[in-house]
């Protein structure tokens, strides 16, 4: 008893050094993630507008269910987040695939390659508007040289849509090509070496070597791009607005809009629930589908 | 012989995928920036892929206070809050993500699992919450409002990270500092961050950018330039019944000019957070 009283600040500071670091970082998750993640499931379940503001259990779900504007948007967001997972898995797939063969300067390649990452999101959004401006883009330029350009894109609800979702996955690449060619690094070359003395195709080798090997990095790189794309606001915001009409609105907006233009704060809770739970089922469907297979050689 | 001449053909043919690949994802920014620097003449006529004029007029004109934007403002509370927020990092992230990388406690896999955990939820469905919090506590246009936010975004993140990086310290080199008489924090100071600064500095420059390029948060709680960061500002123009390109180039090159930093100079250790971050799960 005794003892203890003459500890030292330095000896208590040593003897509970797990417990003084992990506490700020507990309070901190604790007031910045979890206060606020509670918050929103409460808030789903009241009628929260300027002036009013009480109880209604599930109401705000039902209403979020009948809206048609919802359904579309929400279907929508899949096609948006769908097609850029698809297209920048395959394309950054590609450019891995490619970089990794012993060739000069590949950091240098890595480099430029990341920079459409790098840019904030709006400013993608914005680069992408200004390239393809009907009357002074250069992208415009370019496709009027091979015929088909001096049109308003984004007036044109498919071609709007088409354009969104060519900037997100121009924003996506990177990272999947990244990630991947770090994959792709780990496969032991003799293996592809030993089965080309077995005389087996490209194609062979893609399938039962690449592939197999690459399912870890794949699914963790994807889960992230398919997650991010179906959260996306920002890029949307500035490139098209959600327009023409409603032609390129996405499931974040719908939860902003609710918020800030309605002032229905219980709705866009309820809607950030929603997303919440579709995340998750991103998450698990990953995780089923994309299992890393623990096969031994045939 | 004739394999040495399907090789050169196949590294031919790679270099050729990827300069076009570069050439074409480059390109749009190339365009951002060549517009940037070109009089509202040239910006306002055909096309040019190389500029016939060179002129500062448009970061004048950005980052002199017009039409309600302060450029200069927005500047300074990028800095200050992206700057605000890496340090914190620093300091929770790295003593923290040393306990759970080196030490056994009851509650970590709960706590480890948390990390992940948030990372998952998507920005966008903590907004109102967000908003009402702040609106309570009169913490609307406040740094203070930003850097908490950015507390949720990114220290899970960063923790996720310097444990990966501290994973891979020994456990003897802080184990044999202890024998030698140190405390712990002093084995952490003296032995494991020396030890560890390549990732240190992986994760302080992922943090300084990603938070430095959010966007939905300074749009939501921000409404006058007190706080306001430059990805909104950049939004701002949208707005705009006649949107002034030349301007609005300039304003997304100042918002992109940590990326463009990053990238040449510390893109190794941009490139390994990356990875460290993503691989494992």
């Amino acid at each position: 008893m005794k003892q203890r009283r003459n500890l030292t600040i330095s000896q208590f500071f040593d003897k509970h050094f797990v417990t003084i670091t992990i506490a700020p970082f507990v309070i901190a998750i604790a007031a910045a993630c979890v206060v606020p993640l509670v918050m929103v499931f409460i808030e789903s379940l009241f009628v929260d507008r300027p002036g009013e503001f009480f109880f209604v259990g599930f109401k705000n779900f039902l209403d979020i269910s009948t809206d048609r504007a919802f359904h579309a948007d929400l279907l929508r967001t899949i096609e948006y987040s769908g097609l850029s997972s698809l297209f920048s898995f395959v394309i950054g797939l590609a450019m891995a695939m490619v970089l990794n063969q012993s060739i000069r300067g590949r950091g240098f390649f890595r480099v430029w390659a990341l920079y459409p990452w790098a840019v904030p999101p709006v400013v993608a959004g914005f680069i992408f508007k200004w390239f393809f401006n009907e009357v002074y883009g250069a992208g415009n330029d370019l496709l009027i040289r091979i015929g088909i350009g001096g049109v308003n894109w984004l007036s044109q609800p498919d071609i709007a849509m088409v354009l969104l979702i060519a900037c997100d996955t121009w924003v996506r690449i990177p990272f999947v090509l990244i990630i991947l060619l770090a994959g792709l690094q780990t496969i032991p070359k003799v293996l592809y070496e030993a089965a080309e003395i077995d005389g087996a195709s490209p194609v062979r080798l893609f399938r039962h070597i690449t592939i197999p090997y690459l399912i870890a990095p794949i699914r963790v790189a994807m889960l992230v791009v398919t997650m991010f794309s179906f959260r996306m606001m920002d890029i949307m915001m500035i490139l098209t607005g959600g327009g023409p009409g409603r032609a390129t609105h996405l499931f974040a907006a719908y939860i902003y809009k609710q918020g800030f233009r309605f002032l229905h704060f219980g709705r866009s809770a309820a809607a950030s629930v929603i997303m919440i739970f579709a995340t998750l089922l991103i998450v698990a469907a990953y995780n089923i589908f994309l299992k890393p297979r623990v096969k031994e050689s045939r | 012989m004739k394999s040495r001449k399907k090789n050169l053909l196949k590294s031919r043919s790679a270099y050729a995928a990827i300069l076009l690949f570069l050439i074409i994802t480059n390109l749009p920014i190339y365009w951002m920036y060549i517009t940037s620097f070109k009089t509202q003449e040239e910006v306002y006529g055909n096309p040019t892929w190389v500029p016939k004029s060179f002129t500062m007029q448009n970061y004048k004109e950005v980052l002199s206070a017009q039409q309600g934007r302060n450029f200069t403002f927005y500047l300074r509370n990028s800095l200050g809050i992206s700057s605000i927020v890496t340090a914190i990092m620093l300091v929770l992230g790295t003593t923290s993500a040393y306990a759970f990388s080196h030490f056994r406690f009851r509650g970590s896999g709960l706590l480890l699992f948390l990390i992940i955990a948030s990372r998952i939820i998507p920005p966008i469905s903590l907004i109102i919450p967000y908003f009402k919090i702040s609106e309570t506590l009169h913490l609307r246009d406040t740094w203070f409002a930003l850097i908490w936010v950015n507390v949720y975004l990114y220290l899970p993140f960063a923790v996720w990270l310097l444990k990966e990086f501290f994973d891979t310290v020994p456990a003897e080199l802080p184990e044999s500092a202890r024998v030698d008489g140190c405390t712990n924090a002093q084995a952490f100071v003296r032995v494991v961050l020396p030890n560890s600064l390549p990732g240190i500095a992986s994760a302080a420059i992922l943090v300084f950018l990603l938070s430095w390029n959010h966007f939905l948060f300074p749009l939501v709680l921000t409404s006058t330039e007190k706080a306001r960061t430059i990805p909104v500002g950049v939004y701002d123009y949208v707005g705009d019944y006649f949107v002034n390109w030349g301007n609005m180039a300039a304003a997304g090159v100042i918002a992109s000019m940590p990326a463009l930093i990053f990238l040449i100079l510390f893109s190794r250790w941009l490139i390994s957070g990356l990875l460290s971050g993503a691989l494992k799960e």
